[in-house]
Formats: C-alpha cells, structure tokens, sequence
C-alpha cells in the first residue's frame, strides 16, 4: 500500500488542503447568504449542486494523488488530444444549434472540456520540455511545437467564444515556457510580438468583447448596458465597508442587481456581507495556499515536479488573482471563477486537481532525498 | 547566458523566476487589499447608500391642492379627483397590442396614446405612467368592463384642479401646469418632485408654497427587474392649505358677469384698509386647460387673442389714466396755492400755448368756472390754464405722494409700476427733452401718464378716506387642514399722503357732483340716497382732432379706453371702484354704470342701501348711442 507509506504522509502538505477546504466552506456559507429572497430554501439546489461536486473533486484529487505524477507525465499527450477532441465536439455542436456552447453534458452534471485543457496543457507541455531538455535554455526556433501546443487549444476555445478561458491557457502555457527556460533576448522578442499582434486581434473580437474592454476604462458611460456589471460590482464590494452587511443582508446578490453573483461576481457577494475584515480573511487564506504552493515548487528536485507545480500553482493563482481584480474594477471582466469559492463543478473540480498535483508532489519530494 | 543549471546540477535560473513571479503575486494581492480599503473603508458609506437606493423605489403620490375660497368660506378654486387609465409597464406583455385594444375601447388614437407611452421610456418600469387623463364616467365603465383584458393598466385616481366658476378671476387666482425641468432646479421648488403640478400665476403661484400639500409616497423594496418585494409602506399625502382670499364672493361674481364680454378690469377695494372685495379681468381665459399641460391648440387660441386674456390687467396693464387723473392735478393746484376751490377761471372751448391749439373735449364751454365745476364737467381748457402754472415735477410729486406710478405691493405676482413722468425720468426713458404742450397732455392723464387699475383705486381710497394710503391685499388668511392659521394678512398702512384735509374734502366735493349734478360726467351712475363720488376718464388710444364721434365707425382697437374711479359713501367711505372698460367694446351702460352696480350691490349686503322697484325696470333703458370723449 504505496499511499499510507509513513514517508507519503510525512512530506504531505495539510496545511494547504486544510486551507483549500476552509476556503470552500466560507464559499458554501457565502452561496447561502446571496441566495435570492424570492426562494430561500435549506436544500437550495445551488449549494446541494455544489457539494455533489465538492465529493466528487475529493474522489479526482485522490485519484491524482494516488498516482505518480511521473506516470501521469507519460500520458500526458494522451490526456491533452483527449480533451481536444472534446474541445472540438463542443465547438461542432455550437455550430449546429447555433449558439455558444462551452459545456458538454454527462447526465445531471455538466462540464466544460476548455476548463480541463488548462490542467492537460500543463501536462503535454512539462513531457515536452523534460523529453527534449535543453540546459542551456531555449530560443523561438525550439519553441515553436510548445507553442503550437499551446495555440491550438487557445484558438479553438476563444472560437466558442470564450475568450477568458482562452487568454488562461495562453498565460498557463507561457508561463511554462518561462520557468522551463526560455532565453532572455527570446522573451524580449516574444513580447514584440504579442506588443505587434495585440492591435490586429483587437480587431478580430466580437463586439461585446470589444466593449467590455471600452467600459472597463469607463464604466460609468454606459451605466444600464455593458458598464452595468462592473458598477454593480463596485457597489456591492463598497457597501460592504469595513465589517459588511451581515450574513444573507448583501442586497445587491439577494435582490439580483449583481449580475453572475453565484459565479464570477461570487466575490463581490461575499464582499458586501462580511466587509473589509471578510475579505482580508479570504484573500489570506489564498495567500496561505499560494505561498506553500511556491514552496512546494521551489523545493522540487527535479524539473519534472517544478514545472508541473510551477502550471498547477499558477492556475490557481491567475484565478484568483483575475477573479479578485476583474471584480472591484481592477481588470476588465472576464468569466473567471474564484477558485474553490465560485459556484460551477468544472472550475471546482480544475482548482482541486491543480491542489492535488501540488500535494503530489510534495509528497513524493523523498524519492529524491537522499 | 551558458546554462539555467549551476555546476551540481540544479536548475538555478529556473528557481529565480519563479522566485521573481512570487513577488510578482504577492505585489498584485497587496494591490488588491488597497482597492479593497479605498472600496470599502474610504467610500463605503457612498457605495452603501447607493445599494440602498438600488433597492428601494419610491413612487410619489400628489397631495391635493388647498382650495381658494372667498372671505366668507365660498369655493373659487379646489381639487377634485379625476379618474385616469395609467399602466405599468413591467406587468404589461405584449405594449403594442393592448395600447390598440384599449384605443379602440376608449375612441381614441392609438399613435397618441403611443406617443405618451413612449415619452415616459426611460422612467423604470415599475412606475405607472397615465396614458389617458380625466375620462369620463362613460369611458370609466367601458374600461372596468374589459379589465380583465388589460392587465398592467389600471385606473388611478388624481386630484386635479376644479374650477366651478370656470373663467372668473382666472388671472387672480391663476393656474397650474405640470413642474418644468427648470422649476425643479429651483432652490426654492425643492420640495416638488418631477410629477408634481405647481402654481404658475397669480395667487397659486404668489401662495404655491401653502397651497401645495405633502406629497405621500410608497416605498417599495424591488429587485433588479424593478418587481415589487415584500412590503409596500405607504406615507399617506397631506392636502395643502385653504386660502381665504378678502374677495367678497357675490360682489366677485357679479363684477365678473358685468365685464364678461369686455375688454378690461374691474377692483373694488374697501378703503379704509385695502382689503380687494373684487377683482376681474376680462376677457378670461379657462385655466384648466394649463393643469395638464395645455394643447398646442389651446395656447395659441390664448395667445392669438389680441385682448390679452392671460394678462391681469387690474395690475399688470398700465395705461393712460385720462381724466381721472384730474384729481391729481386739482389736489397739486390746490396744495401749491395756484387756485380756490371756489375761484373761476375762464375756461373756453380751446386753449393755446405758442403756436399749438389744445381742445376741450366739449367744443360749447365757453365760461368762468369753479373747481367743482371743472371736476364734474371734466373741463379740460381749466386744467390746461392751471397746468401751465403747475410744471409736470409738481404735478408728478401729488402723482407719487397718492402712490401713482408705483408698485402698490399687492400679493399678487407680476404688477406693473405704471409710469408718471417728470423732466428726468422722461429723459432717462425716453431720450426726449420735456416740452411744455407735454405737460397740458400729462394733467388731463394723457401723454406719458401710465397708471394701472390698481393704483387708481388706491389712489381714490386714499382721498376718500381722508389721505391715508393702504397697501391693497388679497389673501385674508392661509388655514391648515387642521384648521390651524398659518398665515393671517393684516390691512398694511404706507403713509399719510401729507395733502391737507380741506383740499381733499375741496375735490371730494367735485367729486361727488360728478355723479349728483346734472352737468356731471356721470350722471347715470347716480344711487338714489348714496353721496356716490368719482370721476370718468377716456383715455385716447390714437390721437383725434374730432372729439364726438360716432363709437360704429371706429375700429374697435382704436376706440377710447373708458375709466371710472369712485367711492361711496362720501362720509366714511365703504367701498372704492375702479372700472376699466377697454376700446369701449359695447355699447350700454359705461363704465360709471358698472362701478354704481357694484356699489349699490355691496352697500345693499352691508345694509345701508335697499334698491326701489321703480329704479329696477329703468336699468335697462339707457343705452346713449353717443359716447363722449375726454370726460
């Protein structure tokens, strides 16, 4: 029984799944608290929802845990062409109805395939860089498959549309090229050119994307239309002040003025119930998690576990981080979950699946030491 | 760079960034944390009340206007509830087509109705808007009949503004219209909110902040889409204050009946405090058409009238005083030792200064005379040899002293100071030297003279009562709904008019002949038992070398302005008239005949006068086809 092997145990991280855990309470008690007043019950669908997933990203995160991440590498182009494929179903499907589709549907849960390419890139790529390892760093040229891996996905998703989702994967993917080494005078080139195509795409999105962005810098233009969601953010965080309205009195989430206040506004909800002093709790508690997830990075011995973990840390850190900013007017909005805190299965089973590689490898840190 | 590996073998530069991206985070969470203080701490309580007014509508409920009512408790002006067919929006499906049905239902335009809708868009859904104002009990029945097909309208009760004597006094008691976006910028309008009505002349407008109640309101928690939830708490409004005005109603209604199809003004004052028994101004206009808002058609009707049906004239139209501005100049003559009362003076047909010939109005006088002839027969060629003497700054000094050309101070909005002139004030309005013809013009009340109705009838008050001037008022007490007085006018004494007693009495002697002697201007006018004193005036519109001519074949708006001024009885006057009837619209009974059917009803009231049969049936026979000129 390799998982209650003493060593397993002692180099297991419990500050962080303990932390990740109190993070996902405060986040059920919070999905209570802004439920609309026009139907309170105890057994409200959304929180029962939610905990359905909860048991099932335990049951994900054990199974991760349970496996060697090194066999998990091995199978990475596997997992990365699997959830293409289904990445490209979705897409087909949209087309044929019509509409924008990001979801695809497994009986009473449904999950997004563009959120799991998040975790599946970071494998494909971390095979890549340890299969072809190059010690004295890499230039464009010997970059261009990790970039081809990272572009496919990020086209196809941002076609949905979903264009939050797509610039994550994109930063998930170029974050890796970095901690795996990427030259210098590379990097400054690979900055000119995203400087050089970032106009052309502006032309490229569609126009509420164009306008998110437009309203992101003045919200107050267009107060009823596009700005409406960021000023009612704004309010709900604001009204909070330092010790917030209490429990279940956030009004702006239970009389629905915050638009996506289960999801993406999840944090402004929270916000305007617990204040100031709320929210320094949970932006600490995420610090916590963050913190021991660089930890743990650092502290890998081989550049298999750190690029896997430097990948796993920073979804949950571009995440939170987005989200946050995104809601008290800091960024533009974009469809970022609150890890372990928004409502939504995938997002939850994801943030938990990055926890869980973090704690694989920190756990299996000994067959390294000497 | 050589390598990202140090020599034993450890990714060294790899270790650096990302010791470089936690820095980075931790730099971005702490970011965060200041946003959140300057959010939450720093404008919190900003941020709060703007979740709270996000949650909370308030829907206002006019409060009814307090009604006008006469000194003696009668109803000029008060509120009624009107039935209106208003909808919300947020409860109505499909707009279009019910806006079409119930246009059809109601035999009204569809567009119209659409139009209205359309105005109040960008009003939230959850506020009702009134499509349709004051339907009948026919169209109320029609629509409580398909109720049912017709969800989100409903019938809204509103108090509006009734006016049982519809025109009468319209100017004086003035009308209402809908607050103007400007209005409510208005410091002193900040009670009002947008659908609120608000008084735009005369005594509603002078008297808005009384007559205006407490607008209720309902407060209604809604959501997002503006639906109601939870409880509706409901401050009931409170009806504004009564006015009670110091109008004598009978006198009021009667004033208005004689003046109804001229062109003029009408003020009947006590003298002895300024107390106003009876103001009109005609030709009047109906004042509930401005309470919604008036039609494009209506104003211009109201516009288009050349005889200024919106303007109150008894204060607000300064014109030529003619004749009974001879008062004045008796009182300056009198005063400046330049005659006796009993002195004659020769006064012919004409009178001539330089080269320039100046008429009497009666072409046969040809004789020495007094004063109280020349009062009573209005002599011109008197005036002129004792205006000669005078000099128009003497003259405009007793115009001043007797509040001439000044503003009275009546609470009613919009007075004219009228115009009296001396050498300076005619240079500084005019740019025109004074010339001396000017001032045989100036004494019989023609030229630069501008008086207005009101000043006059002071004026006479002020003679009649022996030289005390009264500030004349119209609001005798402002009476909460509670009954409590807010507000209680009291007879306002401006000064002695400083002109000796026994020059007065001299004129008031002149006067009275005016009306009693068979020579007098006014003659017809007399009251059987009653000293009834005053003085006619006919002040030209045009200038005219003939001076009897025949009314029919002028134009109307070149006809002569008629006045008449006077008081009764002599000894301890109780009532002072002044009658405007302007361009001398009709025929008949003049303007004296008008003042003396006005006294003779207010003397009757008050008991010291009963009219006889015989004087009743010959009323109507004294039509003169002729009217003088220049009384």
């Amino acid at each position: 029984m390799k998982i209650l092997n003493n060593k397993y145990t002692q180099n297991f991280d419990f500050i962080i799944l303990f932390t990740v855990i109190i993070i996902f309470s405060l986040g059920i008690i919070n999905l209570y608290g802004s439920l609309s007043i026009h139907h309170k019950d105890f057994f409200d669908p959304y929180v029962i929802k939610q905990l359905v997933w909860f048991v099932v990203s335990i049951l994900i995160m054990a199974l991760i845990i349970s496996i060697d991440y090194n066999t998990l590498i091995e199978a990475a182009y596997y997992i990365y062409g699997f959830i293409l494929i289904f990445i490209v179903i979705v897409l087909v499907k949209g087309r044929i109805t019509h509409g924008a589709s990001r979801w695809i549907s497994l009986g009473v849960l449904s999950f997004q395939p563009s959120e799991l390419m998040k975790i599946a890139l970071i494998f494909a790529l971390v095979k890549y860089f340890t299969t072809c390892e190059n010690k004295k760093g890499y230039n464009l040229r010997s970059l261009i498959i990790p970039f081809i891996m990272i572009l496919i996905p990020v086209l196809l998703i941002a076609k949905e549309p979903d264009l939050g989702t797509s610039l994550i994967v994109l930063f998930i993917g170029l974050i890796i090229i970095f901690l795996a080494g990427i030259k210098r005078n590379s990097m400054l080139i690979l900055a000119g050119i995203i400087l050089v195509t970032g106009p052309v795409l502006w032309f490229r999105l569609k126009s509420y994307q164009k306008s998110r962005i437009l309203i992101f810098l003045h919200p107050a233009k267009d107060y009823l239309g596009a700005g409406y969601n960021i000023i009612q953010s704004e309010i709900a965080v604001g009204a909070g002040r330092l010790f917030g309205d209490g429990f279940g009195n956030g009004s702006q989430s239970t009389l629905d003025f915050l638009p996506a206040k289960h999801t993406d506004f999840i944090f402004s909800t929270y916000m305007q119930q617990f204040g100031f002093i709320g929210g320094l709790v949970l932006i600490i508690l995420y610090f916590i998690v963050i913190i021991r997830g660089f930890k743990i990075v650092y502290r890998a011995k081989k550049l298999q576990g750190f690029l896997l973990g430097g990948g796993a840390l920073a979804i949950i850190t571009f995440h939170a981080i987005i989200n946050m900013f995104m809601t008290v007017g800091l960024l533009p909005v974009v469809g970022v979950p609150l890890p372990f805190f928004s409502y939504g299965g995938t997002s939850l089973v994801v943030d938990m699946s990055a926890v869980a590689i973090l704690l694989n490898i920190s756990m299996r840190r000994y067959k390294f030491q000497s | 760079m050589s390598s990202l590996y140090s020599e034993n073998g450890v990714f060294k530069e790899q270790k650096n960034r990302i010791n470089i991206i936690a820095v980075i985070v931790t730099a971005l969470l702490f970011i965060l944390l200041v946003k959140l203080f300057f959010l939450q701490v720093i404008m919190g309580g900003y941020y709060y009340d703007l979740a709270r007014d996000n949650a909370t509508r308030v829907i206002y409920l006019a409060a009814p206007r307090g009604d006008i009512l006469s000194s003696d408790g009668k109803i000029f002006v008060d509120d009624e509830s009107s039935f209106n067919i208003a909808v919300t929006l947020s409860r109505v499906k499909n707009v279009r087509s019910e806006l079409k049905f119930l246009a059809v239902l109601m035999h009204r335009n569809y567009r119209h109705i659409l139009k209205k809708v359309k105005k109040e868009e960008f009003l939230p859904p959850y506020e009702p808007i009134i499509i349709m104002r004051n339907i009948s009990v026919k169209q109320l029945s029609r629509f409580e009949v398909n109720k049912l097909f017709l969800k989100g309208f409903f019938v809204a009760k509103i108090p509006i503004r009734h006016y049982p004597y519809v025109k009468m006094g319209a100017q004086i008691f003035g009308y209402v219209g809908p607050v103007s976006s400007v209005q409510l910028k208005e410091a002193k309008y900040s009670y009002l909110n947008s659908s609120d009505i608000i008084g735009e002349t005369g005594l509603e407008y002078y008297y808005q902040k009384y007559l205006h109640g407490k607008d209720g309101e309902k407060r209604i928690v809604v959501n997002s889409k503006g639906e109601p939830i939870g409880k509706v708490i409901v401050k009931k409004p409170e009806m504004g204050a009564n006015l009670y005005t110091t109008l004598d109603f009978t006198l009021q209604k009667l004033a208005y009946k004689l003046m109804k199809k001229r062109e003029g003004a009408v003020i009947a004052v006590n003298p002895e405090n300024g107390k106003i028994l009876a103001m009109v101004s005609t030709p009047s206009f109906n004042p509930f058409y401005f309470s919604e808002g008036i039609s494009e058609k209506h104003w211009s009707s109201i516009i288009g009238n050349d005889e200024h049906p919106l303007q109150n004239k008894a204060i607000q139209n300064a014109i030529a005083p003619g004749s009974t501005f001879k008062a004045v100049a008796s009182l300056a003559a009198l005063s400046l030792h330049i005659i006796t009362p009993k002195e004659k003076i020769y006064a012919g047909p004409t009178f001539k200064l330089g080269d320039a010939v100046f008429y009497n109005w009666n072409p046969y006088q040809n004789s020495k005379i007094n004063l109280y002839k020349a009062i009573a027969e209005s002599v011109d060629t008197y005036y002129y040899s004792i205006g000669v003497r005078i000099g128009i700054d003497q003259l405009a000094k007793y115009a001043f002293k007797l509040g001439l050309g000044k503003k009275t101070g009546i609470d009613l909005p919009g007075e004219n100071p009228g115009f009296i002139p001396t050498k300076r004030l005619v240079y500084e309005r005019y740019r025109r030297h004074w010339y001396k013809g000017s001032t045989l013009s100036a004494i019989i009340g023609q030229s630069y003279d501008l008086v207005t109705p009101i000043q006059l009838v002071m004026a006479y008050s002020a003679i009649a009562n022996g030289g005390k001037l009264y500030r004349p008022y119209i609001l005798e007490k402002i009476v909460s709904q509670k009954g409590k007085v807010l507000r209680t006018m009291k007879p306002k004494f401006i000064r002695n008019i400083d002109i000796k007693k026994k020059y007065l009495d001299a004129v008031k002697k002149g006067l009275c002949e005016v009306v009693s002697k068979s020579y007098g201007t006014a003659v017809n006018a007399r009251i059987r038992g009653i000293k009834f004193c005053g003085k006619t005036g006919t002040a030209q519109v045009i200038s005219k070398t003939y001076s009897i001519y025949d009314i029919k074949s002028v134009p109307r708006k070149y006809r002569d302005n008629a006045w008449f001024v006077g008081f009764a009885p002599l000894k301890n006057p109780k009532i002072a008239v002044v009658v405007l009837d302007m361009h001398a619209k009709f025929l008949g009974a003049n303007a004296a005949v008008i003042a003396k059917k006005i006294v003779e009803k207010y003397l009757e009231q008050k008991g010291l006068w009963k009219p006889s049969k015989h004087h009743k049936k010959s009323k109507k026979n004294n039509i003169p086809s002729f009217i003088y000129t220049s009384f």
